[in-house]
């Protein structure tokens, strides 16, 4: 691995504190929350739009590992949820609104939904298991009723932020080409 | 980074792999995933102090320029209280120590004898309603060393009942509020002394903030506002910790049992720091080097203790002084008074 790449792999870890100091600085402000923004989360899924697969890859596990430290019941969900949520944001959605800004706020909405219903799902399988409760899907789907309008608004402002630092605060690199995307556009093109 | 696609996923499966099989130990309270997060806290907990320190101090310091006055004021007379209440304590010291004596007569168990009182701050809230998790900041470093023998109640200033320890590492805590799933205690409520409960946590009910109280009988005498305390049966909650009040009574179900919603007594929005209680007097990482500096703690804590009492004796005996003096003053001029009052008699 060079230097460069080293220096790329620096600059993830201090997106993530970068995450966890904007996680604590809204707990901070705003004490009296019931629900906060998912710094942790929303900057898997930005980066995931303007960057490689392999990258975000990395900062999912990072970043995952963090957000199961802090905040996880159970080891290793976040970390899962996060390869997941960055694999759908860099190779699916990424391919779809080809890394135009404005669908960022529609990837977020989209990834937040899925995201948000499977950690409700997980972690009420992980309290089955845990605490011996019963698993009732009608529960699961209030609480998630329930949450969702407030995750996916604080998440907006979350991405906001995320890429004001990604982007323009501490830029990781140049942006490339998707060369997979153009090749299969041209390949429409032609057809 | 990945020269071809199969090597990109076969690292994904063996990371997913990985990641499952550390999923399911950290499903035990008492493994070696869960405190294995101490990197981590080294790394994060100066980043949270600094953040802390700085939101605290800046809070500190306009409320200080506000309750200056105030705070003087109420300084003088909690100072006068003090001295009224040290004296209070020593009569209450020399009254324990007789009930000591009959308590080893007649064998009784108290199940307040927790040894240690450790406070925490809270360094994290949850994200939201399903992670649910507290973290505070003391952990193993404190004796908060969870096993199946010892649960960790979590309280705060005015002993209402938090929740309890979910997991530990090196320098935090994981605190499982009373409202998630996962919590249960048992209870009693106020007008219905002779009966034990169960009050636990519900998932749809959290996102209310409540509780629950399941199977109470028809007959239970229950009403709205109704307090709910720990019956201390158990062994992890000691007796008579206040959980919180009735709210709600649902209608008796086909087995002629009711279910109570209780609003927790806690104010998670505004609470900012707890207390863990710990009834083991040496922890159970005592080999660990790190206890030597906890006895110097101790120590220097039963120093700056008895530097306290030298400070309050001192202060009573100035108050008393002055107290003295005044009177004197008065004295005086009330002889003075008189001798005028002879002199123009004369």
């Amino acid at each position: 691995m060079n230097s460069s790449k080293i220096k790329l792999v620096f600059k993830i870890l201090l997106y993530v504190i970068l995450a966890f100091v904007c996680n604590q600085i809204v707990q901070q402000i705003f004490p009296g929350l019931d629900i906060y923004p998912d710094f942790f989360f929303v900057l898997i899924w930005t980066f995931s739009y303007f960057h490689k697969i392999e990258w975000s890859l990395l900062l999912a596990v990072i970043s995952g590992l963090f957000r199961d430290i802090l905040f996880g019941q159970v080891f290793g969900l976040s970390i899962i949820l996060g390869i997941l949520g960055a694999y759908l944001a860099s190779h699916l959605l990424q391919f779809v609104w080809q890394q135009r800004i404005r669908f960022l706020p529609v990837q977020v909405l989209l990834v937040s939904l899925i995201i948000k219903f499977l950690e409700t799902i997980s972690l009420n399988i992980v309290t089955m298991f845990k605490f011996s409760e019963t698993f009732l899907l009608n529960q699961v789907f209030i609480s998630y009723r329930y949450q969702i309008p407030s995750y996916i608004g604080l998440n907006f402002i979350a991405t906001v932020i995320c890429y004001i630092l990604i982007n323009h605060v501490f830029p990781f690199e140049k942006m490339e080409k998707d060369v997979y995307a153009e090749n299969m556009l041209n390949l429409n093109g032609e057809f | 980074m990945f020269k071809n696609k199969r090597n990109r996923y076969l690292l994904i499966f063996i990371v997913a792999i990985i990641v499952i099989i550390l999923m399911i130990f950290s499903l035990i309270p008492t493994s070696i995933v869960n405190k294995g997060s101490s990197p981590i806290s080294f790394i994060v907990r100066p980043i949270e102090n600094l953040i802390n320190t700085i939101s605290v101090n800046s809070k500190n310091y306009f409320s200080a320029i506000e309750l200056n006055k105030q705070l003087t004021e109420e300084n003088k007379n909690l100072t006068e209280q003090n001295v009224d209440l040290r004296l209070q304590v020593k009569e209450n010291e020399a009254a324990a120590i007789e009930y000591e004596k009959l308590k080893n007569v007649y064998n009784i168990s108290n199940k307040y004898d927790y040894l240690n009182f450790i406070g925490a701050r809270i360094l994290q809230k949850p994200l939201g309603k399903d992670l649910n998790l507290y973290r505070i900041d003391r952990g193993l470093d404190a004796g908060i060393n969870l096993s199946e023998k010892s649960g960790f109640p979590v309280i705060d200033a005015d002993a209402n009942v938090f929740g309890r320890i979910y997991n530990s590492d090196a320098l935090t805590a994981k605190v499982l509020p009373v409202t998630s799933e996962g919590f249960s205690v048992s209870c009693f409520i106020s007008e219905n002394r002779g009966q034990a409960f169960i009050f636990k946590g519900d998932v749809e009910l959290k996102q209310q903030g409540l509780c629950k109280i399941e199977d109470v009988p028809a007959e239970s005498i229950v009403n709205i506002g109704d307090e709910i305390y720990t019956s201390g049966l158990g062994g992890v909650f000691p007796y008579g910790l206040l959980l919180g009040e009735v709210v709600e009574i649902s209608p008796l179900n086909s087995q002629g049992t009711q279910t109570i919603l209780v609003e927790p007594a806690i104010d998670f929005k505004t609470i900012e720091n707890v207390f863990v209680l710990t009834n083991d007097l040496l922890p159970d990482n005592l080999e660990d080097p790190d206890d030597e500096s906890r006895f110097r703690e101790d120590s220097s804590a039963a120093n700056e203790n008895e530097k306290i009492d030298e400070t309050v004796q001192e202060t009573a005996t100035e108050i008393l002084s002055e107290e003295s003096e005044e009177k004197e003053q008065d004295v005086d001029t009330d002889t003075d008074a008189s001798e005028v009052n002879e002199s123009y008699g004369n």
